[in-house]
């Protein structure tokens, strides 16, 4: 497959990047590892005219834990790095573990961590090459007005499958971004996602992320389960993430590639934490959260299936966790 | 817009110069221009592996790589295993254990496994069989592949 026409540029300053940001207006997309971007480029679903590559700035691949401040991540620091390094092994587990389970280890190589977090939302009739789209007019998130996953949809049903993402959500993460005039600015993961699967993030054009803060609590007990068709490289059909504090009593569970965003649902959390966790409370609490989860037919596994399995999963987290049996 | 640049990279020891556009990957330099067929296209989308090459030391896809991002690099294809005429000892093992059938994704398996030993020099089968996870063989069922790493 041929690539689109356009001019690469790879600065070797964060202020060159943001000038370069600046004049594009709009026109440029970053590039990371690459291996989103690239395939999409290849398919045609994005043509920029610009692309600026930050494959030249070590100043993004830090990666230090201080007590007061948590965990530090350079947006450029790469997937195997994250899943090999001591300093998160030992830290965040659960975030090391959830590194490894992205793609296979070409892609954890090249894939950065600023990389998986912006992964555009995916849906089998918008991750198609340019001809198998040329008969269909174009969908919701190609500018258009139809949706092929539902029919008569007035909207886009995209999902979001960063499963780093996903864990960070959890994590209640802090994205530094930096903008085209050099301003930096935190950004909570709540505020990160915009909700609409056509522009998954509320980054604008001209900001880019620098670096992402993991506060220090200490979790308790954090997992995330990623279910996908070839246990090895696929994308997931559903992802969940459980986080605890038991001491504190406060527990986030997260639900991931169903919906263009991370899910979380607050208000059934605070059910956990007022009582005492018991086994019926989890499989009400369970119930609950997964009657909110809406999986369409957009991406492998029936929508029925990837529920079922939400559950499942849920299930088994809380049991490995010692609440349930 | 003439966006040709030069770019110079080290390919198996080798020094080469090469005018290359934004748009043509590392996949395209190495085979066309270089004549390097040994790595090969398979669904250029970053999904079978069978492009994969090291890139100072990486395990890279080159169909997802663009050659302007290899500036000052060292790469290793397959043509750069084999030292004065005799074979690595990961391609013996390969045609020692019969690994290979139709050969295509034999260079980016390869390649795939010599990274992973050069970060993990005594895996065990999990191992091998998770880090050659994103190169995908229609023939051989795997098996004999993963007995050929594990033979090293």
């Amino acid at each position: 497959m041929i690539l689109p026409k356009f001019d690469y540029q790879a600065p070797e300053s964060i202020s060159e990047v943001c000038s370069l940001l600046a004049q594009a207006g709009g026109r440029a997309a970053i590039m990371a590892g690459g291996t989103d971007l690239i395939v999409q480029m290849k398919q045609q679903t994005l043509v920029p005219e610009l692309v600026v590559s930050l494959k030249r700035l070590p100043e993004l691949e830090g990666l230090s834990y201080c007590q007061t401040k948590g965990l530090k991540i350079g947006s450029m620091v790469s997937l195997q790095k994250l899943s090999t390094s001591a300093v998160v092994k030992d830290n965040f587990p659960v975030l090391a573990e959830t590194a490894s389970l992205v793609g296979a280890m070409q892609h954890q190589f090249m894939g950065t961590v600023g990389g998986n977090l912006c992964l555009n939302t995916r849906c089998w009739y918008y991750n198609q090459p340019a001809g198998w789209r040329r008969s269909l007019t174009p969908c919701h998130k190609l500018g258009g007005n139809t949706c092929y996953a539902i029919k008569g949809a007035h909207k886009c049903y995209a999902v979001y499958s960063a499963d780093v993402g996903g864990v960070f959500f959890a994590l209640e993460a802090s994205i530094i971004v930096t903008s085209s005039s050099q301003e930096h600015r935190v950004v909570s993961m709540e505020e990160f996602f915009s909700g609409d699967p056509v522009k998954p993030t509320n980054l604008r054009k001209d900001e880019f992320i620098t670096e992402i803060i993991i506060p220090p609590q200490k979790p308790g007990f954090a997992r995330y389960y990623k279910l996908r068709p070839r246990a090895a490289i696929d994308f997931p059909q559903i992802g969940v993430a459980l986080v605890a504090f038991p001491e504190n009593k406060e527990y986030r569970v997260v639900f991931n590639a169903v919906d263009g965003r991370p899910l979380r649902f607050k208000d059934l959390e605070a059910m956990l934490s007022q009582e005492g966790l018991s086994e019926s409370l989890v499989a009400h609490f369970t119930t609950k959260a997964v009657s909110r989860v809406k999986p369409v037919a957009n991406v492998s596994g029936l929508p029925a299936y990837r529920r079922k399995m939400a559950e499942e999963l849920l299930r088994k987290a809380f049991a490995e966790m010692g609440v349930v049996s | 817009m003439n966006n040709r640049r030069s770019v110079t990279f080290q390919v198996n020891g080798h020094h080469h110069q090469v005018f290359v556009d934004p748009r043509e990957t590392l996949l395209q330099i190495l085979r066309e221009k270089l004549r390097l067929t040994g790595t090969k296209r398979g669904c250029d989308i970053g999904q079978c592996g069978a492009c994969t090459v090291l890139v100072n030391g990486k395990p890279t896809l080159s169909c997802l790589t663009l050659a302007v991002e290899v500036e000052n690099k060292q790469i290793m294809t397959i043509e750069g295993l084999a030292q004065n005429g005799k074979l690595d000892p990961l391609q013996q093992a390969f045609i020692d254990e019969g690994a290979i059938q139709c050969g295509f994704c034999t260079p980016g398996m390869i390649m795939a496994a010599k990274a992973l030993l050069n970060h993990n020099p005594h895996p065990v089968e999990e191992e091998i069989r998770r880090g050659l996870a994103g190169n995908l063989c229609r023939c051989t069922g795997y098996a004999k592949i993963v007995k050929a790493v594990l033979k090293l």
